[in-house]
């Protein structure tokens, strides 16, 4: 193996570069806006950890693996058969209020069967006095629960009823509804609706063309750009979801000859967040599922997308 | 401020270069023009991935207009933007590529199972291909910088960030376990 072959065989396989890449390029450098702001950042600085720089639950992407588009069945409704899942994957807050939830679930549920114990001990009735001192235990338990439940503010359905009980001292009733709620709020699964009729944009199109896309971008791990191509014609539209975070800027190109495919973006609500464009680049007023709508003004219109989260 | 290249030497990338630090991106995009059959190379060393090329140097390209400001000068262009997309695709790879790429011992593991005996691994040729797409991406990118694309140890060292020794011990180590290997 000599110098020359080396050099050939590790130039030869690099890929050309796609068709619309520097349209790309050219029109995200277009969207960037240079200030003094970026002087304090030397992006050729080596990450000292970059395990650590992904979040396990990202606040910002919701990042699921790389780059690809996975069709949605328009027909039918996605719903996670995993609430768990679910959970983890559409709302990090209600994730973490649902695990709260239960975790005070346990302990509400752990200081009734402490209470319990006492009862049947000491043969007592089901309303526990507050003053008794076999009881104090089992009300503190409650009580600190219910303070747990009170800072970090996350149930106020438990915390409502923690706190009646408490007045109440009817430990075990306080415990049984507690957990009930809690019960109550993880049992029941976030769903994901990704019925796309229930959208007044979705009905006025679908009146108008015929969809022949439904697909969710997905972002790899510790990227913030997610692209995808296509080919549309004028009679036709497509729609492609992503997911993300409130506040975090996003810019949306799409790349064609000529410009003739463009895009208008709907927010989780409904409403458009971005009118007819190649570029788009918007402030996420909310989290929650975004729509691309891609369309063409020419036949067999091909197209290379990215979406970037900045 | 004018920033002369220091070792290409190539006078227009001067204005370039000015235009770019003054914000404007046609300047950018030229100048990245220049350098992105290098910068590419770079990039596919380390990811050997077809489909994350273009994501990764769109992404490289932004994070260096968007830091424009804090090229000092103190490198040349070339090597910066170098730095920049090295550091970017090993980031994807570091989360993204080790479940498809393993490194030269993994491939001889293989080819023992698939083989008649231990031995029939060791003879078999395995082609240069082969061998670097199981090499492991930094080193990959070392002889890239190095075979591939003509840099310096200290051009190499510059990029990233690995001291010119260890660049060095590197590259004799990979050249002479390709040459064993193939």
């Amino acid at each position: 193996m000599n110098d020359e072959t080396l050099k050939n065989e590790l130039l030869n396989d690099v890929p050309e570069a796609g068709p619309h890449y520097w349209n790309r390029i050219d029109a995200a450098l277009k969207q960037i806006e240079i200030t003094e702001d970026y002087s304090s950042v030397d992006p050729t600085a080596p990450i000292a950890n970059p395990e650590i720089q992904l979040d396990p639950e990202p606040a910002n992407v919701q990042a699921q693996p790389i780059t690809q588009v996975q069709p949605v069945p328009q027909s039918e409704p996605l719903q996670s058969t995993n609430s768990n899942v679910a959970v983890t994957q559409t709302n990090n807050s209600k994730f973490r209020k649902a695990m709260f939830g239960t975790a005070a679930g346990f302990v509400l549920l752990a200081g009734a069967a402490f209470a319990f114990n006492n009862l049947s001990t000491n043969n007592e009735s089901v309303a526990i006095s507050a003053s008794s001192d076999e009881d104090s235990a089992a009300e503190s338990f409650s009580a600190t629960s219910n303070n747990q439940l009170e800072n970090q503010t996350l149930n106020d359905e438990a915390v409502e009823t923690g706190a009646e009980s408490k007045a109440t001292s009817q430990v075990t009733d306080a415990a049984d509804s507690a957990a009930d709620d809690a019960a109550e709020e993880t049992s029941e699964p976030i769903e994901e609706d990704f019925n796309l009729e229930k959208f007044e944009w979705f009905n006025e199109y679908s009146s108008r063309k015929s969809l022949t896309n439904n697909s969710e971008i997905t972002f790899s791990s510790g990227s913030t750009i997610g692209s995808f191509n296509g080919v549309i014609s004028p009679d036709e539209f497509s729609v492609y979801r992503f997911r993300a975070a409130r506040d975090q800027q996003v810019v949306v190109i799409f790349s064609s000859e000529n410009n003739e495919v463009f895009s208008i973006i709907y927010g989780p609500d409904g409403e458009k967040v971005s009118d007819s464009n190649v570029i788009a680049e918007f402030l996420l007023p909310e989290f929650g599922d975004y729509y691309i709508v891609a369309q063409s003004e020419v036949e067999d219109a091909e197209f290379e997308a990215s979406v970037s989260i900045l | 401020m004018t920033l002369e290249p220091k070792n290409d030497g190539q006078d227009h990338l001067i204005g370039l270069q000015d235009g770019a630090r003054a914000g404007d991106a046609a300047s950018f995009g030229k100048l990245i023009r220049e350098h992105d059959h290098d910068l590419r190379g770079v990039v596919w060393s380390v990811v050997r991935d077809h489909h994350a090329v273009d994501d990764i140097m769109q992404s490289s390209y932004e994070k260096a207009f968007r830091s424009i400001k804090t090229f000092s000068g103190t490198s040349t262009m070339k090597t910066w933007l170098h730095s920049i997309c090295y550091r970017t695709a090993l980031d994807h790879f570091r989360y993204e590529g080790r479940r498809k790429h393993g490194d030269l011992e993994n491939i001889v593991e293989l080819n023992a199972f698939a083989g008649d005996s231990a031995e029939s691994a060791a003879v078999v040729n395995l082609t240069l291909s082969d061998l670097l797409e199981k090499t492991d991406p930094e080193t990959r990118a070392l002889l890239m910088m190095t075979a591939g694309l003509g840099f310096s140890y200290d051009e190499t060292a510059n990029v990233t960030g690995i001291e010119r020794g260890t660049v060095a011990s590197k590259i004799g180590r990979a050249r002479e376990k390709l040459r064993k290997e193939q």
